[in-house]
């Protein structure tokens, strides 16, 4: 007997009717546009590319041997890493707010979410641009609030470089963070009540455990894309904050050492490559952890 | 005495719906009180009220008289169990069965917390799993982890929201004596919903039957099953076979009821007055297919159907106005033909009349009318 707890909608995608769907082998053929693509103009790039690292090995030895690479990357880590926590800590209530949210509260809450995609990523990182230069908006307003006596430098710094990038991952981390969120069931909420605990003990007890493995999808896409970022450091940042795709680029346009150029992607392939693996690696832990305990 | 739970006068409206239109009744300390009803009648919307999940539109819940309506829902000391359970998946057994008594509301020691828990899986029979989470748990074990939960900080009131609905039959029957053996154990007061009048009549101490947000009648299994109030109670909890007749005359301490040509003795009831149209009640089992016995009811009809069920016969006649009848008689004999004129009989005292209904007669949406 099908349990009414488990299967709560009878569900279209019966077992025969996705057997029938696949027994029409089409389904492969709909791939390939889409694999072709990909091999032509990104993977056959990429092999190219790494290929080309290879002809001078020795490269490698000085992205570890001139202290600048490494210490670019690590301030870049540095920098995705506040993005990441900024993007949680506005993401989390946010994505709270539309799981308990009725329907068509969500729906104009994916809506304001999604609407800042409509537009370029250069638009809105030179309107970040207008708001927080010198004679922008937010010191016009301070200065003439009276809070501040000198503007303040908002722009060109570390401050900048994070308003921006925060501001275009914001939409990965709410979406990401909802999608889990959403299938939280709210009654454990209202069970723990009353079983005696207050508002906040049921939510930081049940809700937030809950959302665990969600927040650990949603920061580590934030964290990745942050760090292989480039326009927005390169338009919002000062020298301090050259990211290591700013590196590359140097290398690429400017010093023409396309050789270079290509170990230094490598690397951050690599380096990104291994924080996935890594982040993959904790979450199953903490997962088989949860299961033993 | 004071009732230990009061529900007085409680409705509950929606933008839409009305959930519950007038409940009252008292639960008495130690009893155990099974609500009864279909599915949206409003049998949750009691629970929730009284667990302080919503706030009632009108009425009050009171506890040994002390009015709780307004009282925050994490400090009304009241188990509950929900439909499907709630178990915290990302917490063991233990852990969940500990929740409450880390809670500012129930805080106790380390180990008097301990001792607590583990007499809890003791008396559900869980001792063992304690480090399982809830997806490791089978469905009766879950439900266990669910009862122990609600009951390891010693409530006033548990309340159990159908909870053995997604149970299997085998382990259904086997949880509804474990639960009985709880609250006997433990003395426990209990509100247990159901929409299964044989569960209900298996735990009941007492049972309430609710209709359409109201109170269609209150009393043991026995006074529902045998004098039922009316049509809906009657098909409710079991077979129910109907007649309409008109009181004749009341003599001896019986009406004469009028049914077509054929004239039935029943039972008197007071207030009825000649001329007043009356439903009549015969549970199938009480009713006789073939010679009537003198100085029993009888009524003419035609076999309809036949059908030997083992532990009875189940016959299905057509009266002379077109209502079908059944009868389930024990020890079964032999079949009779279908299409011959018989006459259906049963005991004078066996005849029940039915308050008129108000509303239109309901049909029960999950009443079972197999014995
Ligand atoms: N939150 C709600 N909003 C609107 N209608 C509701 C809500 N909860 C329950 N109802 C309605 O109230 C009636 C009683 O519901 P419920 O108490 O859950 O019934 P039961 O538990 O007896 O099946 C139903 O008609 C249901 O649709
Ligand atoms: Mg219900």
């Amino acid at each position: 007997m099908p349990s009414i707890e488990t299967q709560p909608h009878a569900s279209r995608r019966t077992a025969a009717a996705v057997a029938f769907a696949r027994k029409s082998r089409g389904g492969l053929l709909l791939l390939l546009p889409a694999l072709g693509y990909l091999c032509l103009f990104f993977f056959l790039p990429l092999v190219f590319l790494l290929l080309q690292s290879a002809l001078t090995p020795d490269n490698y030895l000085r992205v570890f041997r001139e202290s600048v690479y490494l210490d670019v990357m690590y301030r870049t880590a540095r920098m995705s890493l506040a993005v990441t926590g900024v993007c949680l800590v506005l993401g989390y209530p946010f994505a709270y707010f539309m799981s308990t949210a009725s329907e068509r509260m969500v729906n104009v809450a994916v809506g304001v979410v999604i609407l800042p995609f409509w537009t370029s990523i250069l638009v809105r990182s030179y309107a970040w641009l207008v708001l927080l230069q010198r004679e922008g908006i937010v010191n016009k307003v301070l200065l003439n609030l009276k809070l501040i006596d000198h503007p303040l430098k908002l722009v060109y710094n570390l401050n900048g470089v994070i308003c921006g990038i925060s501001y275009i991952m914001l939409p990965y981390m709410i979406l990401v963070l909802y999608a889990s969120m959403r299938n939280i069931d709210l009654q454990l909420l209202v069970v723990a009540r009353s079983l005696g605990a207050t508002r906040l003990r049921a939510f930081y007890r049940i809700f937030v455990p809950l959302t665990a493995s969600g927040v650990m999808a949603g920061c580590s896409l934030v964290f990745i894309l942050s760090f292989g970022y480039f326009i927005t450091p390169a338009l919002l940042g000062g020298r301090e904050q050259t990211t290591f795709s700013m590196l590359i680029d140097i290398q690429m346009n400017q010093l023409l050492d396309w050789r270079f150029g290509a170990t230094l992607s490598a690397v951050l392939l690599l380096v990104i490559m291994l924080l996935v693996v890594a982040v993959r690696r904790i979450v199953r832990v903490e997962r088989s952890v949860q299961w033993i305990q | 005495m004071t009732a230990h739970l009061t529900i007085d006068n409680l409705a509950k409206r929606y933008a839409s719906t009305t959930a519950l239109d007038e409940v009252s009744f008292e639960v008495e300390p130690g009893e155990l009180k099974v609500l009864l009803g279909p599915s949206g009648s409003g049998k949750s919307t009691v629970l929730k009220a009284v667990a302080g999940l919503i706030s009632p539109t009108r009425g009050r819940v009171l506890v040994r008289g002390k009015d709780i309506t307004d009282i925050p829902i994490h400090r009304r000391n009241i188990g509950l169990v929900m439909q499907g359970y709630s178990l915290f998946p990302h917490m063991t057994a233990y852990e969940n069965v500990a929740f409450p008594l880390r809670t500012p509301m129930h805080r106790c020691g380390q180990r008097d917390l301990h001792e607590r828990v583990v007499r809890m899986f003791e008396l559900t029979g869980l001792a063992g799993l304690e480090s399982q989470r809830p997806a490791e748990l089978s469905g009766g074990q879950q439900q266990r982890v669910a009862l122990a939960r609600a009951l390891v900080f010693s409530p006033e009131v548990l309340l159990l929201d159908e909870p053995l609905a997604a149970l299997d039959r085998e382990l259904r029957e086997r949880m509804q004596e474990e639960i009985r053996r709880i609250h006997r154990t433990l003395g426990m007061t209990i509100i247990y919903v159901t929409h299964d009048q044989s569960e209900a009549m298996k735990v009941a101490d007492r049972i309430v039957v609710l209709n359409r947000g109201r109170v269609a009648q209150e009393g043991s299994a026995v006074q529902l099953y045998e004098s039922p109030i009316d049509e809906f109670v009657a098909h409710f909890l079991g077979g129910a076979n109907f007649v309409t007749g008109t009181v004749t005359s009341i003599r001896n301490g019986h009406l004469n009821v009028e049914v077509g040509d054929v004239e039935l003795r029943v039972p008197s009831v007071d207030g009825l007055r000649p001329e007043t149209q009356v439903t009549l009640m015969v549970r199938p089992e009480r009713v006789q297919v073939g010679v009537p016995d003198a100085g029993s009811n009888h009524l003419p009809g035609t076999v309809v159907d036949s059908t030997y069920l083992g532990s009875a016969l189940q016959t299905i006649v057509s009266l002379s106005d077109g209502t079908v009848w059944k009868s389930n008689v024990t020890p079964a004999r032999s079949r009779v033909q279908a299409g011959a004129p018989t006459h259906l009989h049963w005991r004078i005292e066996d005849t029940r009349v039915l308050a008129a209904q108000q509303t239109p007669t309901n049909t029960p949406l999950e009443a079972s009318n197999e014995p």
